[in-house]
């Protein structure tokens, strides 16, 4: 009984190992990684760099073009678009991080527990994954923010947690299935290992690579949902967000106006942290499925 | 083709989507403490209206059935919603909400069906044809070159491309009009007003069709390079068969099939898309009349724009899940 049991979890180590490698090899991963740590990295220094205040208004004269002391203008309001967009980048990385964790937390325990025990608890649980996947989110995230007004940033978070986790739990959950079936979760079971040491120590190490991939998914999801929320004009609005300089981009016209520093430094940011997390994503689902490597 | 079970779990899922969006949309508005009429009143004081006092607070509160118990109130509000009785604007009282809704709702349906629809099959027949040429390893260069501007297009967010579209095509070169569906005095029908129609939605039609594009061209690759390899591919190569009836009738069919799942599931995020598009373009759809009524605090409005939205995408998962065995004659049988 006892040497079984040494044998699979050793099996299980040099799995591990070998997984580990494959992720530092993986260059998608490592460029996706530089791009967005890189970028929050900057972020972070430069907000502390930054002489402005991000809120204050009347710092400086208003509506001015990118200068030497403003690399990219001010607003209407006299803020400086540079320090903004700093503030702002690292508020909306923290909202998407701390909604995407909680989303992919969910998504996991519900994933493995539902793959692993099957049965009543499995069918309640992708009833309701589906009804979360089909319901459109944005809808729904509205209503409850135009309603709640300006609510607080893990408020925020858990609303767009709870809207987040259906999709990822739904893929996480077939992989589990598919895991089960697997030789080395038999012989676990056969060594006697508990359900719940099969699902720590089996189930969930074998699934790492897409589970990362799925927790980049959510970030980036979330990131999206809140900047579009922002965007709007619902959520906080009590702190510079990327989708709030949005907001007012388009509330002082600048479409018409034709200005551009006060939109595209943003959407820039935006599309540069999506990329990153996308890249990650895929390099993890590579790591997990070697058929979808491209040469 | 159906089987029973297929069916009944998938309207289970219906109604159910539609049932939590109903309760979500009567709850939330009475979690905030208070009377709401109190609250209004207090608002309207604030700007130099006095309407009354408790007299009018239980006048109304009995017109509201805001006196009754909870589920008396939620049976009230079921009724009212199957009547299609959405409550009335507060900006253009007293028009009823569902009016205005109907007058903003076709601009979007037109908008998003066509653009829709060519991002689909555009991105599913390119997505397809790409990762065709991955067998034998074949890769060319205009295939990885499209590869990575699918991947970048793919993670752009809808407003982002309108952005751009808006400030070079409308403000520096000036080539389409901004803001609007239609110019304004032009006759309905006539051959102005179609072209003036189709001069206001190129733009934001092809920020959405751009922006999917890349998403269902890597969807549908990547479908593609794991039926290639399938031994019924093999196999139809060992019978002679010519390459181009294998794409169609073998390699395809199969990747056809499950891309509706996703064209089920990104239903609503497509909805939200076209929400940002039409903000950005102030294009005189849904998205717009919402984004106003955020500004204007109009509680009818976003609510019954909400419940519009989740009622006509949970519909169209619907009928594509219930159309989707006839695609693939498997599905109904598991």
């Amino acid at each position: 009984m006892k040497d079984k049991q040494t044998i699979w979890v050793r099996d299980l180590a040099r799995r591990r190992l070998r997984g580990l490698r494959v992720v530092v090899e993986n260059k998608k991963i490592l460029i996706g990684l530089c791009m967005t740590l890189g970028f929050y990295i900057v972020a972070q220094i430069g907000s502390r760099i930054s002489p402005y205040d991000p809120k204050r208004m009347g710092d400086a004269p208003l509506n001015l073009p990118p200068s030497q002391e403003h690399p990219l203008g001010t607003d209407p309001l006299g803020r400086d678009i540079l320090t903004q967009l700093l503030h702002g980048s690292i508020n909306s990385i923290h909202i998407g991080f701390m909604a995407g964790g909680v989303a992919f937390l969910v998504a996991m325990l519900l994933a493995v527990t539902a793959g692993y025990y099957g049965g009543i608890i499995d069918s309640v649980v992708s009833i309701i994954t589906e009804v979360f996947i089909t319901i459109p989110s944005l809808a729904i995230l509205i209503l409850i923010a135009a309603i709640f007004g300006r609510i607080s940033v893990p408020l925020m978070s858990l609303i767009l947690a709870t809207f987040g986790w259906a999709f990822p739990c739904k893929i996480l959950r077939a992989q589990t299935l598919s895991l089960k079936e697997r030789g080395f979760v038999r012989l676990a079971k056969l060594s006697g290992a508990s359900g719940i040491e099969i699902v720590v120590k089996a189930i969930i190490p074998n699934m790492l690579p897409f589970l990362g991939a799925w927790f980049a998914f959510a970030t980036s999801g979330a990131m999206m949902a809140e900047a579009g929320l922002e965007l709007i004009g619902l959520g906080p609005q009590t702190i510079v967000s990327l989708g709030l300089m949005l907001n007012w981009a388009i509330n002082y016209t600048a479409f018409t106006r034709g200005i551009v520093n006060w939109w595209l430094p943003p959407c820039v940011v935006l599309v540069w942290m999506f990329l990153g997390l996308f890249v990650v994503s895929i390099g993890l689902d590579e790591v997990g499925n070697p058929r979808l490597k491209v040469k | 083709m159906y089987t029973v079970k297929y069916l009944v779990r998938r309207v289970l899922v219906y109604i159910l989507t539609l049932f939590m969006a109903i309760v979500i949309n009567f709850v939330v508005p009475r979690l905030i403490p208070g009377n709401p009429i109190e609250a209004k009143l207090i608002q309207l004081y604030r700007l130099g209206v006095n309407m009354g006092g408790a007299e009018f607070v239980m006048k109304y509160s009995k017109l509201f059935a805001l006196d009754q118990p909870m589920h008396v109130q939620f049976l009230i509000y079921l009724s009212n919603l199957v009547q299609g009785n959405l409550g009335f604007s507060i900006s253009y009282f007293p028009t009823p909400v569902w009016q205005i809704i109907m007058i903003a709702l076709p601009w979007t349906l037109g908008l998003l069906s066509v653009a829709v629809v060519i991002a689909f099959a555009g991105g599913l027949i390119l997505g397809a044809l790409m990762g065709w040429t991955k067998r034998e390893g074949k890769q060319s260069r205009i295939t990885s070159l499209v590869f990575s501007v699918f991947v970048v297009s793919s993670q752009i967010p809808y407003y982002m491309l309108g952005m751009i579209f808006v400030y070079l095509l409308t403000y520096v070169m000036a080539l389409f009009p901004y803001g609007g569906g239609v110019q304004i005095g032009l006759t309905w029908g006539t051959l102005d007003y179609i072209i003036s129609i189709i001069q206001h939605a190129t733009l934001p039609a092809l920020s959405i069709v751009l922006v999917q594009l890349g998403g269902w061209g890597l969807e549908a690759r990547s479908l593609m390079v794991n039926v290639l390899g399938e031994d019924y591919l093999f196999l139809a190569k060992a019978k002679g068969l010519r390459e181009r009836f294998i794409f169609r009738e073998y390699a395809m069919r199969n990747t056809v099939v499950p891309i509706v799942t996703d064209l089920v599931i990104s239903l609503g995020t497509i909805a939200s898309g076209s929400i940002m598009t039409e903000i950005i373009f102030s294009y005189p759809g849904v998205g717009s009349l919402l984004f106003n009524a955020v500004k204007q605090l109009d509680y009818p409005i976003i609510q019954g724009v909400s419940l519009i939205i989740i009622f006509a995408v949970t519909t169209a998962a619907l009928l594509i899940d219930l159309i989707y065995p006839l695609l693939d004659p498997r599905i109904g049988e598991k």
